[in-house]
């Protein structure tokens, strides 16, 4: 992965705030993944090597973010990892050891915090993602008429497409196993919730690969359909992944 | 500009509605439609000009949600755009005895929701 779009982990128990903290980083060219607590943060962790950098709020319920710290160095995590927290904390959680920055929680963050990020991964301050990011296609999806029912607004549909990957990336294998549980009622409600949400999307394959399926299992005979579905919804997913 | 609610028991659906509509300049609410009750108190608190439902949601019907939308003069002027996965003829035909605005399928888009709603508000 280049370093354009590098995937930073924002951990908040607020996930407005999160979100926004993301925003501003998408904006500045970096892929954003999100957690609310540092337990879900560190499981994410020990499974996705292509985290180069963790913004972590420092108040939050049970693990706060020097613990968190802690734990992902224990981990095993070499990584920059900053502390995002209030005016008066600053000069004291920056003497901790493993800490790579503590930045306070205002207004500059906006600005201060892609540049520092940059700054950490030795790279060029990122260029505005209006500029740069937007990938000439995607496997899969009409790119295009995606972007432009969104105004063109490339962070909009980054962060819907990486809410789809997060919300589908087990589809295929789930969907099967209620198949084959006999659970045919709430494969056929999975399977239909995906088809719209892929056809609001813009997915060009995956809608007709799952209307097929569903009149398959409807008719019983459905074992010939289960791979184009998850052919076409894996390569939705690869080309999320890799934007 | 408009007032839109979103009912869609799909997460990601409504996700994908109210970014496009949000966009396009709209004031959205998206609500998960645990019960009708819930819908009911969302229309009350957020007074929209545009409905924009599910058809089939296993909490809060969408053509129950129709007639009682239909049956309350608060909301007589409140415009209903159903979107659906389902594209068959006699529940199209059926959507249109409920004297809804307007109905589409999601498999068009998110750009032919703006374009609806553009026309509706």
């Amino acid at each position: 992965m280049s370093e354009s779009n590098a995937t930073i982990l924002v951990v908040d128990d607020h996930r407005l705030t999160a979100e926004l903290t993301g925003m501003a980083l998408e904006a500045s060219g970096f892929a954003v993944l999100i957690e609310e607590s540092g337990a879900a943060a560190l499981a994410l962790l020990a499974g996705d090597a292509s985290i180069r950098a963790v913004v972590s709020d420092m108040n939050m319920p049970g693990m706060d973010g020097l613990a968190l710290l802690d734990a992902v160095r224990q981990q095993g995590f070499t990584q920059p990892f900053i502390l995002l927290t209030g005016q008066d904390e600053t000069g004291q959680l920056a003497r901790h050891p493993g800490l790579d920055a503590v930045m306070t929680k205002d207004e500059t963050v906006e600005e201060a915090l892609p540049q520092l990020l940059a700054d950490l991964l030795g790279r060029a301050a990122p260029a505005p993602a209006a500029q740069t990011g937007i990938p000439a296609a995607l496997p899969g999806l009409d790119l295009e008429h995606a972007l432009k029912s969104l105004n063109n607004n490339w962070a909009t549909l980054k962060m819907l497409l990486d809410a789809f990957r997060e919300e589908y990336l087990t589809a295929g294998a789930d969907y099967r196993k209620l198949r084959d549980a006999g659970a045919t009622g709430a494969c056929l409600a999975s399977l239909h919730s995906l088809k719209g949400a892929a056809g609001m999307l813009g997915a060009t394959r995956l809608p007709s690969a799952i209307a097929d399926l569903e009149q398959a299992i409807a008719a019983k005979d459905d074992l010939a359909c289960w791979p184009p579905f998850t052919t076409a919804l894996d390569e939705l997913l690869e080309g999320i992944q890799g934007l | 500009m408009a007032r839109i609610l979103v009912v869609d028991d799909s997460k990601m659906f409504r996700m994908l509605a109210s970014a496009p509509l949000t966009e396009a300049g709209h004031t959205v609410l998206a609500v998960d439609p645990l019960s009708i009750f819930e819908v009911l108190k969302a229309l009350y608190a957020f007074n929209p000009d545009l409905v924009l439902t599910d058809y089939w949601m296993p909490n809060c019907n969408g053509e129950t949600l129709v007639k009682v939308i239909r049956e309350d003069p608060n909301f007589h002027n409140v415009k209903i755009l159903v979107c659906s996965s389902h594209g068959e003829e006699s529940l199209v035909e059926r959507m249109g005895q409920l004297h809804i605005n307007g109905y589409i399928l999601k498999g068009k888009g998110m750009q032919s929701l703006v374009e609806r709603t553009a026309q509706l508000v």
